[in-house]
């Protein structure tokens, strides 16, 4: 009952369709989510395309095994990011781990919250812990990104 | 560097009084070239005693700023994660950059690399540390009883990581006053100043010569091959992936300004040093 909830919630904040049917469709991997209709790479990033702008941040499996993140490194508006390359940093447990961009395009937005709050990632990685806004300049990179279910099944090797 | 060595294939390179600041930006470097291999770096001692930050470390809230400028003591921010250590000629430094290939079943998050070099400094038999009583990892620090006597941190990048240590081969009480006790703690600190917090590691070990010994050894313990290389080695295998680049982000803090700064801003950086 707590699943169907919390996949309505988080459906409706990523702006997808809110209705029962969702909740099958969330699937979850021992205690991490993954999300259906996001693309995800195997370093663990997702993306969310709404028309021409890619949202970006890191899975919840990822939040899960990188523990408490106490600071996030973001691109600056404006800049320009490269697919599968590094667009900024987090740091959790001591560790400082690159996270990658899914797209080219040119950064329109970044999570400014994360400056103060960058516990979001962990609280919310799929909604309030979102890192970045790119729009594309090559919308065929995304045919190169997994689906939910080849995300879920990289996880697993 | 032929890519056709081994993947366990860990090239080892020994260095006394080489300077924080060359070893850091070499770091970063080996990190980032994907077919540079792995590497151990074994450095006793950094002739200029300087304070080194992590990425996220804010000067005012971990250091004494106006003492360190005023004593001409360097500040560093390095690109590993972690928190504060201030390093001299006494400072035992131990580097690991490695490819995931190197072990093949090591997840690339914090908490598995530092299990893992858990039990490459604790483990039995072959651990640096497996015949000193008391040695443990604690809340993800080296500590031998209630003390601390090294400080760690990480960076991963794509398919490699690093963890580097430093250990405090001695260290003098006069030393601490440049840094402040750190808001954020693990519990096991319990508020102790540095000086009660902070053992050397002379107590626990014969000389000054024994870690990079019982590094080659605990190396080859864990399935990992073990080659001498030099620092120059190094340098070159680096030098292909990075060649007129300014690739990088580890640098000195420009004091100057951040005196003029509040407590909660970033580190500003000296451009050109």
């Amino acid at each position: 009952m707590a699943l169907r909830q919390f996949a309505r919630q988080s459906a409706r904040s990523l702006g997808l369709r809110s209705d029962v049917s969702l909740a099958p469709a969330l699937a979850t991997r021992g205690m991490s989510t993954v999300i259906e209709g996001l693309k995800y790479m195997a370093s663990h990033e997702w993306a969310k395309v709404d028309g021409d702008t890619v949202t970006v941040g890191i899975t919840d499996h990822a939040q899960a095994e990188l523990g408490d993140v106490v600071y996030v490194e973001l691109p600056e508006v404006g800049s320009q990011v490269s697919a599968k390359s590094t667009f900024g940093v987090v740091e959790s447990v001591k560790a400082a781990s690159d996270v990658y961009s899914p797209i080219s395009g040119e950064v329109v937005a970044v999570n400014e919250d994360l400056a103060d709050s960058p516990g979001k990632v962990n609280e919310g990685a799929y909604t309030d812990g979102w890192m970045m806004k790119v729009k594309m300049t090559d919308p065929k990179e995304l045919d190169a990104l997994m689906d939910a279910k080849a995300y879920e099944a990289s996880c697993d090797h | 560097m032929s890519l056709s060595q081994p993947a366990n294939l860990v090239q080892l390179v020994r260095t006394s009084g080489l300077c924080i600041l060359r070893q850091l930006r070499l770091e970063e470097k080996l990190l980032r070239s994907p077919g540079a291999g792995n590497w151990c770096l074994l450095n006793d001692g950094t002739p200029d005693r300087s304070v080194v930050l992590g990425i996220s470390g804010k000067p005012h809230q971990l250091v004494d700023v106006r003492r360190a400028l005023d004593d001409g003591v360097r500040v560093i921010k390095r690109f590993s994660g972690g928190g504060t250590v201030i390093v001299d000629r006494d400072t035992q430094f131990v580097t690991l950059v490695m490819n995931a290939a190197a072990v093949p079943d090591l997840a690339l998050f914090p908490r598995q690399i530092m299990d893992w070099t858990g039990s490459l400094y604790g483990g039995r038999p072959h651990g640096v540390f497996a015949d000193v009583p008391g040695w443990q990892l604690r809340e993800n620090d080296y500590v031998i009883g209630e003390r601390k006597v090294g400080g760690n941190a990480q960076s991963i990048s794509k398919d490699r990581w690093l963890h580097h240590t430093s250990f405090l081969w001695d260290f003098r009480e006069e030393t601490m006053k440049y840094l402040t006790n750190p808001a954020k703690q693990p519990r096991y600190r319990a508020n102790r100043s540095h000086s009660d917090f902070l053992a050397p590691l002379k107590t626990y070990l014969p000389d000054r010569n024994a870690l990079a010994t019982r590094i080659e050894a605990a190396l080859e313990g864990m399935g990992l091959e073990v080659a001498p290389a030099s620092i120059e080695q190094a340098e070159d295998a680096v030098a292909a992936f990075h060649r007129g680049s300014g690739v990088g982000t580890t640098g000195v803090v420009d004091l100057e300004t951040a005196l003029t700064l509040g407590p909660d801003d970033r580190a500003p950086m000296l451009t050109g040093a």
